[in-house]
């Protein structure tokens, strides 16, 4: 295996089980995440995007292996971690959640919030503290917000503490699900600007998921675009970009409205739709919602097929389109 | 006659035992009936306190302080006045009632503005569907068995079911997905332009005000510190707020490597700055933004901009 790739799935799956309300029966599944085959290169940034109840989340826990997946695999650094951390890899892998006010406990000092991953590692007090100011610092705070609680703290400054405790345990690989999109515009920016700097400091590996198209476009080296559950497309991102390949990317980017009132905005957008009525088709299961689908696209499940090295997609008809 | 004329206009919030300016010296117009004016910028700077107080719908504890809301001429805050303007609010799911269909809801608009019986509304009810893009069987369905657009849509036909002289949108899409989000849009847009209807659109997004709206009133600190029709707005942005703002935001359509960064974040009611509100984030700032404060200068032939660097 290329030694550079940090995290890589096969086949991965986590299904949901649905039960009945009142008799608790197994009544079906939400295949939130089905048959994912992902590499994330070492100091990669890999964007996965999608709309809501896509999966990104989904995915974003099992690769931070704080969920089960149902069934496949997930090799990290060459070792298969699909049903077991070794304990010396986790503190190698972090997450980083949308929201910075539940994700900080309300009662605890940002003292006590950001040593805690090290205590758990067996770090003295004094230790601790000293490394926590250094990441504090790192995140642009500083001595002075370990005293602080949570609520005396804006949305930003809660966000650059849950990043300064997510990295204070030295990992590899962080999962960052939709880390400012519960920001204003302008923290946004410092935000973005902060992780892709500290990326770099720190030679770190980022999955980042959004459903905000531009914030990808900005922070991503690869995109990977998310549809019920399935990865339809994957690819260096100014050719993801510049010549999407599946319908579902093409529909997602032209819903961006261009900031500038000479451009013309023209969406190409299908019918809503949502996972529920997609997850017992046989075929691709855009086909429902895709303008271009044809009698194939409702039979057969199209392959991930690499159309130029790296850009891969999911749909029998990419080239006619 | 102009549909929305406003002067001057402060309000208040009570809280901890005093009056605190929340929206500061607005002035604001809207000039032809079909008219958008995005109201744009960064939470917790009034937008949504000022789309409230238009629609006359401002809570117990807030106030207006000073100055005045015209629409076609009359006061909205003199009771005797009855003036229609319609809201839409960010969460579809609270502004409907789950107990009532969707049909019983757009009906129930006709029966109490226009005196029109049952069986009329509710055939009413299904045009006013159809114009929103939804099938007319959805009369009989209840909210929670919709999607977030589909809710969004049924607030757009029942605010435009009261023939409304003005509607106020607060962020109405900002809980839905991007495709969602531009049908609905643009489903919005179109629908005013067509009825001639003059909106208020207040959104933290630039890229979307400026696919929306007409003008754009650029909001910080409680205050209007731009104010333009959008396209000076883009081309020449004139407030340093405006400019940053615009070079901060990530971009969809080209590729942008770095994001410009407003230092600090912005102050909260009570404790605004003396000066220009924007000066310790303002990386023009000069002796007289520290202690004077900028009053509106026309600076083309529309609009104005808050700032000591115009005169
Ligand atoms: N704990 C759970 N139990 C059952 N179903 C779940 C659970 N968590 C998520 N799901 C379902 O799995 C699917 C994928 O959800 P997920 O949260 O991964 O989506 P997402 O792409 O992160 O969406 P969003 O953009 O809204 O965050 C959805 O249909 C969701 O309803
Ligand atoms: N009912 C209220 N009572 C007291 N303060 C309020 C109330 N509603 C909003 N505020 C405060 O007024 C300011 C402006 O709020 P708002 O108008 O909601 O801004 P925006 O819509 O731009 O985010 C904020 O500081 C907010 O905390
Ligand atoms: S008045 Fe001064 S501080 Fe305020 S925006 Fe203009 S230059 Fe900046
Ligand atoms: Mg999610
Ligand atoms: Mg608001």
């Amino acid at each position: 295996m290329d030694s550079r790739i940090l995290v890589k799935t096969e086949k991965l799956r986590k299904y949901y089980v649905v039960r009945s309300k009142i008799l608790k029966r197994v009544i079906g599944y939400v295949k939130a995440v089905d048959g994912v085959d992902l590499e994330v290169k070492e100091g990669e940034t890999l964007a996965l995007v999608g709309e809501s109840g896509s999966g990104k989340s989904t995915l974003g826990l099992v690769l931070a292996k704080l969920l089960k997946p149902t069934d496949g695999r997930y090799i990290f650094k060459g070792l298969d971690i699909t049903w077991s951390l070794p304990k010396e890899l986790r503190s190698k892998i972090r997450i980083v959640f949308q929201d910075p006010y539940s994700a900080l406990n309300p009662r605890l000092k940002v003292r006590e919030s950001v040593i805690e991953p090290l205590i758990v590692q067996g770090y003295s007090g004094k230790e601790a503290v000293e490394k926590a100011i250094e990441y504090l610092k790192l995140v642009g705070l500083n001595e002075e917000h370990l005293k602080v609680y949570p609520h005396m703290l804006s949305g930003g400054q809660r966000q650059r503490v849950v990043i300064a405790r997510a990295l204070i345990t030295e990992p590899d690989f962080i999962v960052l699900d939709e880390p400012t999109s519960m920001l204003d515009v302008s923290t946004q920016a410092q935000i973005l600007q902060l992780l892709k700097e500290i990326k770099i400091k720190r030679n770190l590996t980022y999955l980042f998921i959004t459903h905000n198209l531009a914030v990808a476009r900005f922070i991503a080296d690869t995109i990977a675009v998310m549809f019920a559950g399935q990865i339809v497309e994957i690819g260096e991102k100014n050719n993801v970009f510049s010549k999407p390949l599946h319908p579902y990317t093409n529909s997602l980017i032209s819903a961006y409205p261009p900031p500038d009132p000479e451009a013309i905005w023209k969406p190409e957008i299908p019918e809503e739709s949502s996972i529920e009525n997609t997850t017992n088709i046989n075929g691709c299961r855009y086909a429902d919602r895709c303008p271009y689908a044809k009698n194939i696209c409702r039979r057969e499940e199209p392959p991930l097929i690499e159309v130029i090295k790296g850009h891969k997609v999911k749909c029998h008809l990419y080239n006619l389109i | 006659m102009k549909p929305l004329e406003i002067k001057g206009l402060i309000i208040q919030y009570y809280v901890n035992n005093q009056w605190v300016d929340v929206v500061s010296n607005v002035d604001l117009d809207i000039d032809e009936r079909g008219e958008i004016l995005a109201v744009v910028g960064e939470s917790g700077c009034g937008k949504t306190t000022l789309g409230l107080a238009v629609a006359g719908l401002l809570p117990s504890n807030a106030k207006i302080a000073r100055g005045y809301i015209k629409v076609f001429d009359k006061d909205v805050t003199s009771t005797s006045n009855s003036i229609k303007i319609a809201m839409i609010f960010q969460d579809a799911l609270t502004s409907l009632n789950p107990l009532l269909t969707v049909g019983e809801q757009i009906a129930e608009i006709d029966i109490h503005h226009f005196k029109m019986s049952k069986k009329k509304a509710f055939e009413e009810a299904k045009k006013r569907l159809a114009e929103v893009g939804l099938p007319t069987t959805f009369v009989s369905k209840y909210p929670h068995e919709l999607s977030g657009g589909q809710r969004q849509r049924v607030l757009i036909a029942m605010a435009i079911a009261m023939n409304p002289e003005l509607i106020v949108a607060d962020e109405p899409t900002t809980a839905l997905d991007v495709t969602t989000q531009a049908r609905v849009l643009i489903l919005l847009r179109d629908l005013v332009k067509k009825l001639g209807i003059p909106m208020i659109y207040i959104t933290h997004d630039l890229a979307l005000a400026s696919q929306i709206a007409d003008k754009i009133a650029v909001m910080y600190a409680g205050q209007i510190v731009e104010y333009s029709n959008k396209y000076s707005l883009f081309k020449e942005p004139k407030h340093p707020y405006t400019q940053a703002l615009l070079s901060s935001i990530p971009r969809v359509d080209v590729d942008v490597s770095e994001l410009h960064i407003i230092k600090g974040e912005p102050p909260t009611p009570g404790s605004f700055p003396r000066g220009c509100r924007f000066h310790p984030r303002c990386p023009l700032a000069f002796s007289k933004c520290f202690v004077e404060e900028p009053i509106p200068r026309k600076v083309s032939s529309y609009g104005y901009v808050r700032c000591h660097l115009y005169g």
